[in-house]
C-alpha cells in the first residue's frame, strides 16, 4: 500500500482555512474529556477492573503465618526487584522499590497477602 | 512468507560446506565454525545466499560449564535474508587467546555491536576495538560470569585543554574555519534525552555529526541473568515504557518457543489486541514530539488520543502503560465486562479527530519546512540495518507482521504503508497510516474474538514434569515488529529457570548508530523534529 499522493500537494489556501476551521470545532467540542472514570468515581467502582488498579501489596496474615518461614519467605523470593524483606517479628515492604507486578499477592498461599488501595504506608511492619 | 520448501533448499546447501557442523531448530538454521573460517563463511552468506542484514550479535561467557564446553567463549552472528524470509545463525567457538576477524568491512552495522560486546567480554579482535558504553578507564568486563558488580577502580586519563572555536580539530576532517561544532548534550531538547551529539554546521547545514552513548547504561542485561524467567516477565516492561506490552510479549514468546508450548487462541488474540494498542500508543508519542518540536499546537490532542489508549490499559492490567499484562503461557487477567464497548467509544473517537488534526497540521507551511529534510536512501537503511517505520518509509515493503506471521495475523485484512521520498515527513504520514491500521486490525480481532481459557494452566508441569523435549539445546532468537522496528530476545536457558544470557534486540540501538549518517543537510531548527521521527528511546539504545 501506497500513501495518499495527495498529501505531497501543496495545500490551497481555501482548503487550508476550511481545516483550520474544522480544527476549532474540534476544540471546542472538548471530545477528548468526556471519558474520564476513575478520576470522579475512584474508589467506588475499582471492583469492577483488574484487581490491581491503583493498589500495593500488603500483608494481612497472622503472626503465625509469619514465623512460618516457609510461606512468607516464598514472597521474599519471588518479588523481582527484592522490595520485600521477611524476618521473623516483621514483614518489610519498600514501596520505592515496588514496581506492584503482583507476583506476591498471585503465588503466595490464601490469607498472606492483598493488593489494598491504602497508599498512606511507606513501611509497613 | 516463509516457506518450508525453499528452507530445506538452503538447508541443503548450507550442510554441505565443509569445515563446519549444521543443525536445524524452531525454523532456524545454525552453523557451528571455527575463527579462521569465519571471513570464507561471511563473504559465502552476504554474496552468494543473499543474507544482507545482520540482525543481532552475541557473545557469551561459556566457562561456568567447562566440563560440557571446550571452548571458554562464543559468539553469535544472527542473520536475516529478506528474500527469502530466513535465518540463520553462526555460531563462533573459540577460547580467549584467540584472536577474531572484524566484519565491520562487509556489514557496517556491526561496528557498534563488535565494540559492545568486545568491552563488555574482553574479545580479542584483529584491529583495536574503541569503548562504546562503559566508562573510560575501567578494568571489569561486567558480562563475564566471574566479574561481581562492585566497587570499579576507574582510572580515568586526564582532560585535554578546552578548545572552544572547534574542539575536535585533530580528529575532524572539517579544518575550515567557517565550519563549526555544536555540542548537544543528553540534558538538551535537540537530543530528547538519548545521548551527547556533536554537530558540524557548515554554517547553515549539517555536514557531520557524532554520537556517544552509554550515559543511560544500568547493566540490564546482567540483573536479568540473576532473576528467574516469571521475573525478568515484569522488569522487561520497563525497556520501553510507552509500549510495555510488545517486549513482554517477546519475551513470553521465546519462551513458549522454545518448550513448544502452545497458548490458547483467546489468549492469542487478546496478545494480538494489546500488541496493536500498545503500538498505537507509541505512534501517538512519536507525532505529539515531531509536532512539540516543529513549534505546533496539535501535539496536545496526541497526547490526549494516548491517553485513551493508556485508560484502555488501566482498566485491563492496572498500570497506565500496560506493565504486567502477560503471563508465560497466555494472558494474566481475563478482559473485564464492558471493556469492548469502551473500546469501540475510543475507536470511534480516534477516527472521527486523528484525520482533522491531521489535515490541519499538513496545511500549515512551517510545519512542513520543518519535516522536509532527513532524506534517506534505500541502500543506506540497508546498510545500517534498520528495521521499522524508517525502512518503510524509504521504499521498502517489509514488515515482520505479514513475513513471519505469529499468531492470527496470517487471517487479518491489513496494510503495510510504504513510502516515496524517505523523508521526515513520509516517516510522520506512515506513523500515522499505521495507526489506522492497528485499529483495523483491533476491530477484526474483537468482532470474532474466540471464547476459552485465557492462560495455560499446564505450564508449570511442562517444567516440572520433564516435558521440555530433548532437541532444544541452547539459543534461540524470536522478534517481533515494534514501533519502531524489530524487537526481540536472544536467550540461552540454563538448568535453574532463568537464562545463562540474554540479549535484547532493539531498534534504538540501530538507529542511535545510523543517525550521523541520516542526518545531513538540515538547517538547526528541523534538528529535533527529524530526530523525533525516528523514534529513538533511550533505555532501547543503553540497556
Amino acid at each position: 500500500m501506497i500513501l495518499n499522493r495527495n498529501y505531497y500537494a501543496k495545500f490551497s489556501f481555501f482548503s487550508a482555512w476550511w481545516n483550520s476551521r474544522q480544527m476549532k470545532k474540534l476544540t471546542g467540542e472538548k471530545i477528548f474529556k468526556s471519558f474520564k472514570l476513575h478520576k470522579t468515581e475512584w474508589p467506588y467502582k475499582l471492583y469492577f477492573y483488574s484487581p490491581r488498579l491503583k493498589r500495593r501489596p500488603r500483608f494481612v496474615g497472622t503472626s503465625e503465618q509469619l514465623s512460618n518461614w516457609k510461606e512468607a519467605i516464598l514472597c521474599e523470593t519471588l518479588c523481582p526487584t527484592h522490595a520485600i524483606k521477611v524476618t521473623a517479628e516483621a514483614f518489610h515492604i519498600d514501596d520505592r522499590g515496588c514496581i506492584t507486578c503482583g507476583l506476591c499477592v498471585e503465588f503466595a498461599p490464601p490469607g498472606l497477602m492483598e493488593m489494598s488501595a491504602d497508599s498512606s504506608v511507606i513501611h509497613q511492619s | 512468507m516463509f516457506n518450508w520448501k525453499e528452507f530445506e533448499k538452503s538447508k541443503n546447501v548450507l550442510s554441505m560446506v565443509g569445515d563446519a557442523f549444521y543443525h536445524e531448530e524452531n525454523g532456524q538454521h545454525h552453523v557451528h565454525i571455527r575463527p579462521k573460517n569465519l571471513i570464507n563463511w561471511i563473504e559465502m552468506i552476504r554474496d552468494d545466499l543473499g543474507y544482507l542484514t545482520l540482525v543481532d550479535l552475541v557473545a557469551v561467557d561459556r566457562s561456568k560449564f567447562p566440563s560440557k564446553y571446550p571452548y571458554g567463549l562464543e559468539l553469535v552472528y544472527h542473520f536475516l535474508n529478506m528474500g527469502n524470509h530466513q535465518r540463520l545463525n553462526i555460531h563462533l567457538h573459540f577460547n580467549e587467546d584467540e584472536v577474531v576477524p572484524r566484519i565491520n568491512s562487509f556489514y557496517p552495522h556491526a561496528d557498534w555491536m563488535e565494540r559492545e560486546q568486545a568491552e563488555m567480554l574482553r574479545i580479542q579482535f584483529d584491529s583495536p576495538v574503541a569503548g562504546l558504553i562503559l566508562p573510560q578507564g575501567q578494568s571489569q568486563f561486567p558480562l563475564r560470569k566471574s566479574a561481581r558488580i562492585g566497587n570499579w577502580n576507574l582510572e580515568v586519563p586526564p582532560e585535554k585543554p578546552h578548545i572552544r572555536i572547534n574542539p575536535n580539530k585533530s580528529e575532524a576532517p572539517y579544518p575550515e574555519e567557517s565550519h563549526v561544532w555544536k555540542k548537544f548534550d543528553v540534558f538538551s531538547a535537540e537530543t530528547m534525552g538519548n545521548f551527547d551529539w556533536m554537530v558540524c554546521f557548515d554554517p547553515a547545514s549539517v555536514i557531520d555529526s557524532k554520537v556517544r552513548i552509554g550515559l543511560h547504561h544500568q547493566g540490564f542485561e546482567k540483573l536479568l541473568e540473576s532473576r528467574s524467567w516469571i521475573q525478568v516477565l515484569q522488569l522487561v516492561d520497563k525497556i520501553n515504557l510507552g509500549s510495555a506490552p510488545t517486549y513482554a510479549t517477546a519475551w513470553a514468546r521465546t519462551l513458549e518457543d522454545t518448550y513448544r508450548i502452545k497458548i490458547p487462541e483467546r489468549a492469542q488474540a487478546l496478545r494480538i489486541v494489546m500488541l496493536e494498542l500498545a503500538r498505537i500508543a507509541e505512534h501517538l508519542t512519536v507525532l505529539a514530539e515531531v509536532t512539540l518540536a516543529a513549534q505546533k499546537d496539535e501535539f496536545r490532542f496526541f497526547i490526549d488520543a494516548r491517553e485513551k489508549i493508556y485508560e484502555l490499559f488501566e482498566k485491563y492490567c492496572g498500570h497506565r502503560q500496560g506493565l504486567g499484562l502477560i503471563s508465560i503461557g497466555g494472558m494474566r487477567d481475563d478482559l473485564p465486562y464492558g471493556w469492548i464497548i469502551e473500546y469501540q467509544a475510543v475507536n470511534e473517537i480516534l477516527l472521527k479527530t486523528l484525520k482533522t488534526i491531521h489535515h490541519s497540521l499538513i496545511g500549515q507551511r512551517h510545519f512542513r519546512a520543518h519535516l522536509e529534510g532527513a532524506y534517506v536512501d534505500a541502500q543506506t537503511v540497508l546498510q545500517w540495518g534498520v528495521s521499522g517505520p524508517t525502512m518503510r518509509a524509504a521504499g521498502l515493503n517489509f514488515d515482520l507482521r505479514k513475513s513471519q506471521p505469529f499468531y492470527f495475523y496470517q487471517d487479518i485484512d491489513f496494510d503495510i504503508p510504504v513510502g516515496i521520498y524517505g523523508t521526515s515527513y513520509d516517516r510522520y504520514l506512515i506513523r500515522l497510516e499505521e495507526i489506522f491500521q492497528s485499529l483495523r486490525i483491533v476491530t477484526q480481532v474483537i468482532d470474532n474474538l474466540p471464547l476459552g481459557e485465557v492462560s495455560h494452566s499446564d505450564f508449570g508441569q511442562v517444567l516440572s514434569e520433564g516435558k521440555v523435549p530433548e532437541s532444544v539445546s541452547g539459543w534461540h532468537f524470536s522478534s517481533l515488529e515494534s514501533s519502531n522496528g524489530e524487537a526481540g530476545f536472544f536467550h540461552l536457558p540454563s538448568p535453574d529457570f532463568s537464562p545463562y544470557r540474554v540479549k535484547i534486540k532493539t531498534p534504538g540501538f540501530s538507529l542511535a548508530q545510523a543517525v550521523p549518517y541520516f542526518m545531513k543537510g538540515l538547517s538547526e531548527n528541523q534538528l529535533r523534529s527529524s530526530l523525533a521521527s525516528l523514534g529513538i528511546r533511550r533505555w532501547e539504545i543503553d540497556r
